[in-house]
């Protein structure tokens, strides 16, 4: 009942809002959505060049994926095609010119994946705040771009399906993410140009578990639950790391618990400029 | 052979029996029900300011597109009708799909399903409105998963009724040709042959469905045929009525009695029309999923590095040719070349409003020069040369002011410090242009490698972009202007005071007065020679640079080379 009122209360503003912006004409609501139809397995490619992002799980267990967009029709247009099991959504600029900072607020996407079908997905991104929650849809694979962007990820639920690798590239960006190992991922690889990346394993469940960093300028720091054996190797003369625990042997550094824990964390960290930070966290 | 028996029932009670249990098929269809809304497996919709649309499409392949936009109703692109902008009709069907983009996954059907074509509609968006429902009718409503008890059918219409239902236009028909008039107890006949043969009557009218009549006997009674086909043998004979629609006639169609009236369906649509929705709805169940959005080609958000290495390139592209012309103008014109440097050097401020009223003064003259060689009969041939020519003048000597302020740059840097530059040769003329050619086009350069950082540098960017845009202004004007004052470096008139006292070269007037020479005074510390051809001055204040040459004659003098040589 309160959930029900929760979404009532929160339907209303959403559906006056798009009232208030139909009445006001200077936005362009499209919006895709598509069921499961026995598909195997679908590649998503997103690419949207600025504004607000937003992913999520679909409420309904049998659609394939819902797309809303919003943006000025004048700047953008809408990419969609979907076949052969390979879906191409976004944004793109209209015309060619180069869209603004200010026109790039003027857009937002939110993206529901469903968690019957399993996903390949890469997500492509310039200037873009983004919010995404990775529980609760189907994984196989996830890569992320971004250009200049400030990124939440959080997983909320566990990851159905074995997860082969989790790619991100980050540019100039501050990223934040938690509960990365609910994905399942068997290797995260991280490029980041400059700003700070955050990365919280928690959840992680899988017997091995491999990061390979590399950093420009800037700071990343990875949060390993308590109980997973860390090792980390690392290369480059002007970064610094800052994980006290860890105890160097050889070539490589070792929480004390890497002979004997069930869980472990290979990491390894390339930087040129900048800070690595190896932290405990919970879960 | 098959025989009719009359029904005791009139047919336009059947065709009422029939409409009516539509209406009711439109909420219970008996055949297969199951949870339909699982069967759309695709929408799009799309609410702005210039159109509210939606497709869907089906698991069976079939798919309906509805729009309003500019003014018209359309209907799987075909226009069905004209709404008002800002009307009644509008404002309720970007209501439906605001609603239907704000509402939870899968709720598009319940929505569409919902909605109702408002009142006090015009005739033309009532026209409009009953299209529009019609189609929701046939896609939508029908696939509604309301469990409501079945209504009874009237006995031997199922058939018939699914088939009016996978073709609503045959419904709209069926409404007409029930409206017209009403027809004698009928026979229902849907897809199958039909023959009466030859001296045979029966009795009783026809309703046929996507069937073929073969009438070499009598039919006592009308007949109404949808789709389909009739053939009257030479015998043959129909004592009603033929009212028809989307069929082939073959025969004695003379053996009507009644005549025969093809039938115009509700909305209007000719067979040819219906024909071709037909037709077109084939296609769309047949086609591949469809998007009204075009797809194009993604533009990649990293296309700021592209664009960086893009302004990188051009600018040395800009520098190669510059750096070019500045050599070439060095190697052919070196005296010229030296004289605007100086000009441009001892006075920069009268340079630079000579260069700025030069710059903004070219135009009129030129448009001035084409209208004063139009007006004459003997300028008219100079219009020719003047048109290209003044501009190519302009340019050219646009670019020695900038080639020459570049030398003076280059020069200063020489005279500074600069790290990076101790290895290269700054005092060599050609390294003062390459070097100051450098430092005009680094914010340019800058700005474009900050570009391929990324669009957090944007700011940066166009603050560099702007500065040297300004830069280049400045110095553009300073140098054309000190091309106009000395013209065009041949009267180092402004350009003869002393190099020394200003910051950018020890370097001598090269056109000064021979101090050495007899009756000579000298105007200023003592000055190294440097010969006519060379365009630098000899004497250099920094050691190690042997290689200037120690001597030169001093040029012819010319009228007017005693002027000061100050920022007058």
């Amino acid at each position: 009942m309160i959930r029900c009122t929760v979404l009532a209360l929160t339907a209303i503003p959403i559906v006056l809002g798009a009232s208030a912006e139909l009445a006001g004409q200077d936005r362009t609501s499209t919006q895709f959505e598509r069921r499961a139809s026995g598909e195997s397995s679908v590649d998503v490619n997103v690419r949207f060049g600025a504004g607000d992002f937003t992913l999520g799980p679909t409420l309904s267990g049998n659609h394939l994926y819902r797309a809303t967009l919003e943006y000025l029709e004048e700047h953008w247009e809408p990419i969609h095609t979907y076949g052969s099991g390979r879906l191409e959504l976004g944004l793109q600029s209209r015309g060619g010119a180069p869209r603004s900072l200010r026109q790039g607020g003027e857009a937002s996407m939110e993206l529901r994946l469903g968690p019957s079908v399993p996903v390949d997905l890469s997500l492509e991104m310039g200037a873009v705040r983004a919010s995404m929650d990775l529980g609760g849809m189907a994984l196989r694979s996830f890569e992320l771009a971004t250009g200049a962007s400030e990124t939440r990820v959080e997983v909320s639920r566990e990851n159905p399906v074995e997860m082969s690798e989790l790619s991100l590239k980050i540019g100039a960006a501050s990223f934040r993410a938690e509960g990365l190992g609910r994905l399942n991922p068997a290797r995260i690889s991280v490029e980041g140009g400059v700003g700070e990346v955050r990365l919280g394993l928690e959840g992680l469940s899988r017997d091995e578990t491999e990061i390979a960093a590399s950093m420009g300028l800037g700071a990343l720091e990875i949060t390993v639950p308590d109980g997973v054996g860390i090792r980390l190797t690392r290369s480059g003369l002007l970064s610094t790391l800052n994980a006290p625990f860890l105890e160097r042997r050889g070539s490589a550094h070792y929480s004390d618990d890497w002979d004997t824990s069930d869980r472990r964390v290979r990491i390894s960290v390339e930087s040129a400029l900048g800070s690595v930070r190896i932290i405990r966290g919970d879960g | 052979m098959r025989n009719f028996h009359n029904s005791p029932r009139a047919v336009g009670t059947r065709i009422a029996s029939v409409v009516s249990a539509l209406v009711l098929a439109l909420l219970t269809l008996p055949i297969g029900l199951e949870a339909q809304e699982p069967e759309l497996v695709f929408n799009q919709l799309t609410v702005s300011s210039q159109e509210a649309s939606l497709t869907l499409e089906f698991e069976d392949g079939s798919s309906l597109s509805a729009s309003l936009r500019d003014g018209g109703v359309f209907v799987d692109g075909a226009e069905v009708g004209r709404y008002t902008s800002g009307g009644v009709l509008e404002s309720s069907w970007r209501g439906l799909l605001a609603s239907a983009v704000a509402a939870d996954n899968g709720q598009v059907l319940n929505l569409l399903r919902d909605w109702t074509a408002p009142e006090n509609l015009s005739a033309d968006e009532a026209a409009a409105a009953s299209a529009l429902s019609a189609e929701l009718d046939r896609f939508v409503r029908t696939r509604s998963s309301a469990a409501e008890p079945a209504g009874t059918l009237p006995a031997g219409t199922e058939e018939l009724l699914q088939e009016i239902l996978l073709e609503s236009e045959y419904l709209k028909a069926l409404t007409a040709a029930a409206l017209a008039r009403p027809l004698s107890p009928a026979q229902v006949i849907v897809g199958r042959d039909f023959r009466i043969e030859a001296g045979q009557t029966v009795d009783g009218s026809l309703l046929a469905l996507n069937s073929r009549l073969d009438l070499e006997g009598t039919l006592d009674g009308d007949v109404v045929l949808l789709g389909g086909g009739l053939r009257i043998g030479p015998d043959g004979r129909i004592t009603g009525d033929l009212r028809w629609t989307d069929a082939e006639l073959d025969g004695n169609l003379e053996a009507i009695d009644g005549g025969s009236q093809e039938i115009e369906p509700v909305l209007g649509l000719s067979s040819e029309d219906l024909s071709e929705r037909i037709r077109a709805e084939v296609r769309s169940a047949t086609a591949e999923a469809r998007s009204t959005v075009t797809p194009r080609s993604p533009r990649s958000p990293f296309r700021g590095i592209v664009r960086g290495l893009g302004g990188l390139f051009q600018t040395a592209v800009t520098f190669a040719i510059l750096l070019a012309i500045g050599l070439g103008v060095l190697h052919f014109f070196p005296r010229e070349l030296d004289v605007v440097s100086r000009t441009a050097a001892q006075a920069p401020g009268r340079s630079f409003l000579v260069g700025l009223a030069g710059s903004v003064l070219a135009l009129p003259v030129w448009v001035s020069g084409m209208v004063l060689l139009a007006v004459t009969v003997i300028g008219l041939p100079l219009l020719l040369l003047w048109i290209p020519a003044l501009p190519i003048v302009v340019v050219g000597l646009m670019i020695l002011g900038f080639v020459a302020m570049s030398r003076n740059v280059g020069r200063w840097v020489s005279h500074r410090n600069v790290q990076g530059l101790e290895g290269m040769d700054t005092s060599r003329p050609a390294m003062q242009i390459g070097a100051g050619l450098l430092i005009l086009l680094g914010a340019f350069a800058i700005a474009s490698v900050l570009q391929i950082g990324g669009v957090i540098f944007t700011p940066f960017v166009i603050l560099l972009k702007i500065a040297g845009y300004l830069a280049t202004l400045v110095v553009g004007c300073i140098g054309f202007g000190a091309v106009l004052l000395s013209r065009a470096g041949r009267d180092p008139g402004y350009g003869r005071g002393d190099w020394d006292p200003d910051p950018w070269a020890p370097s001598p007037d090269p056109f000064a007065p021979d101090p050495h020479a007899p009756g000579k005074p000298s105007s200023g510390p003592a000055h190294s020679a440097e010969p006519a051809h060379s365009a630098e001055p000899a004497h250099s204040a920094e050691p190690g640079r042997s290689e200037e040459p120690t001597t030169h004659q001093d040029p012819p003098a010319t009228p007017g080379d005693e002027g000061e040589g100050v920022d007058r």
